[in-house]
């Protein structure tokens, strides 16, 4: 069952119910009369109109959402109101239909109003507690799909990160390198080996100082090197105050990667990768500038919509990232992160 | 065998040659750095093997197979990590060796490609004239590509070449690909004896002629093995019977 159709279901049964309980006693006392039947049919109706009414309200404005105390004065309200309007359009009608010695007994509007105004809380009180709790294990919920989805992005970038591609033609040319230039051999193992460990460590760590990311980039860069000879070449220039800033971890990395791949791989004679970083007005600016023509196609898009996910899961609105053909063959991508002042989730 | 490596690193080159040096057969002629270069020593030194990286700048392994003018030499690619790629070749011959290779699987793939060459029957090879100018013949194989599938084939399986617009479809075995030229283009380099242009739509492979008889307006209706049944035109008819009688 949806729950629109067991609202309904419920606003049917339930006043009916109340209302018969009111009514088949009066009825079996002082019989059955055409009048006051319509009358309490059409109290159902208004009833179930009224409520109908307040859920209205309680969705547009979302109270759910509101704190307790606030919550509390409205509900107040509410059912003062509703009480008042089902006991104006009964009180006047009942005093001609209703038998003499009920109607016109002294205080009888207040017993009408206490009568209405407990129904009307007992509606509301359930109707409001039941969205509050259940406002509450949403946001719970959402909670906890948040956290997920932080996770597979950065699943997603250890993927990435463990590039097959990548790494088997380097293990490949290791081993060529094994007996031309064992010492460079030696030393690519070691860049290897710190490339897979910081692609492992990825999830254990929320972010890292641009200083060991940076180290991670030059270790990638001195092993794609190995491959592509002179076919590479690659400049990093930082600006010291933004060396121990806080990034999240193989971002950058990813994106150079992303420079190598679709860029400098694509052309026969090669080019070179630029790495710039500064700090503008508490904002981060990393850039990375590679010889290479964009492509519109999606085939480039993966890596950068990982980026772009992560960073706004990470930082929201504030962090963005921007790739643009800068001259005929140079592509920048611009990594823009406020300085680390909120809290990570 | 002659042997092309074709590959966009020399660290990745050398170490092919390395391995290579343990098979006294393999005799390498040249090595290539990308398509255009290794399209030149292609057609220079007529190899008979091709150690090909698919993921090249530029052109990549499939796009210089393609590119390829002449008969194509038998192919092992050579692949660090490429699913995508190898699928495409998963229903044919050819062979596929992931880097670093593996000696054993070397040693698998070049004795397939040994069973595959035609022994004995070594054409004249001081022929002067460059392969791309060469007809291609019955022995020849083609590498040809529809989308993401791609087929090695030995023009002898070819029984039917069927013109469609800008796209030529051959049909072989049970395959029907499409493939980017012109029927004009393909009569030109096919070798006459063999592949004969039965009407403006049409090439067959004589050699698949099951059933000859005569047709409308002096014309012939040829069926192929396999049932298809192409005819010929009557201009066309003059050339077929000065081409068939002896």
């Amino acid at each position: 069952m949806t729950k629109t159709r067991l609202y309904w279901l419920l606003q049917i049964v339930g006043w009916t119910g109340a209302m018969a309980f009111e009514y088949i006693p009066y009825a079996l006392q002082y019989g059955f009369t055409a009048s006051e039947f319509f009358m309490t049919v059409a109290n159902i109706l208004m009833a179930i109109i009224l409520t109908h009414f307040y859920r209205l309200i309680v969705r547009k404005w979302n109270w759910s959402n509101l704190p307790l105390s606030r919550l509390m004065i409205r509900v107040g309200l509410s059912v003062a109101v509703l009480g008042t309007i089902m006991t104006m359009f009964n009180h006047p009608i009942d005093k001609e239909i209703l038998a003499d010695n009920l109607a016109n007994q002294p205080f009888v509007f207040w017993g009408y109003l206490a009568n209405w105004s407990k129904l009307m809380l007992t509606w509301v009180l359930s109707y409001t507690i039941y969205h509050y709790v259940e406002q509450h294990r949403l946001s719970d919920l959402e909670k906890i799909m948040y956290k997920t989805s932080i996770r597979e992005a950065e699943a997603k970038v250890l993927r990435s990160q463990l590039n097959p591609h990548f790494t088997f033609n380097a293990l490949n040319s290791i081993r060529a390198l094994i007996i031309e230039n064992p010492e460079k051999a030696q030393l690519g193992i070691t860049q290897l080996s710190n490339i897979l460990r910081n692609a492992l460590l990825v999830d254990r760590k929320k972010t890292v100082d641009l200083r060991e990311e940076l180290k991670t980039v030059e270790d990638y860069l001195n092993l794609e090197k190995i491959r592509y000879e002179d076919r590479l070449q690659f400049q990093i220039d930082t600006d010291p105050a933004s060396l121990y800033c806080q990034v999240p971890p193989m971002m950058l990395q990813t994106l150079v990667e992303n420079g190598v791949k679709h860029g400098i791989s694509k052309r026969v004679n090669g080019g070179t990768i630029y790495i710039h970083s500064t700090i503008q007005d508490e904002v981060l600016k990393i850039s990375i500038i590679n010889h290479g023509v964009l492509e519109n196609k999606d085939s480039n898009g993966i890596g950068l919509k990982n980026t772009a996910e992560r960073l706004s899961l990470l930082y929201g609105v504030d962090a963005h990232i921007d790739i643009r053909q800068i001259t005929d063959d140079q592509v920048m991508v611009e990594l823009t992160i406020p300085l680390l002042t909120k809290t990570f989730i | 065998m002659k042997t092309l490596i074709v590959d966009d690193e020399r660290l990745a080159r050398m170490e092919l040659r390395r391995l290579l040096q343990a098979f006294p057969k393999i005799e390498i002629v040249g090595e290539a750095a990308n398509a255009d270069e290794a399209l030149e020593l292609i057609e220079e030194l007529e190899p008979d093997l091709l150690f090909l990286d698919i993921q090249m700048p530029g052109k990549n392994g499939f796009e210089l197979l393609t590119a390829l003018k002449g008969s194509a030499p038998d192919v092992i690619f050579t692949t660090a990590f490429d699913e995508y790629a190898i699928k495409a070749f998963e229903f044919n011959a050819l062979d596929y060796l992931l880097k670093p290779i593996d000696t054993e699987r070397l040693k698998e793939a070049i004795s397939r490609v040994e069973d595959n060459q035609p022994s004995g029957q070594e054409e004249d090879k001081s022929d002067v004239i460059r392969s791309s100018e060469k007809p291609l013949t019955q022995h020849d194989q083609v590498f040809v590509k529809d989308g993401d599938r791609c087929w090695f084939v030995k023009l002898s399986k070819v029984r039917l070449f069927e013109s469609m617009g800008n796209y030529v479809r051959l049909y072989f075995d049970d395959q029907k690909p499409l493939v980017l030229k012109s029927l004009n283009s393909l009569e030109e380099r096919l070798d006459p004896q063999t592949f004969f242009r039965a009407n403006r739509k049409h090439i067959i492979n004589l050699s698949w002629i099951e059933k000859i008889e005569p047709w409308f307006s002096g014309g012939l209706l040829v069926t192929l093995q396999g049932g298809d049944k192409i005819e010929i035109s009557r201009r066309q008819t003059i050339r077929f019977k000065e081409l068939m009688s002896l």
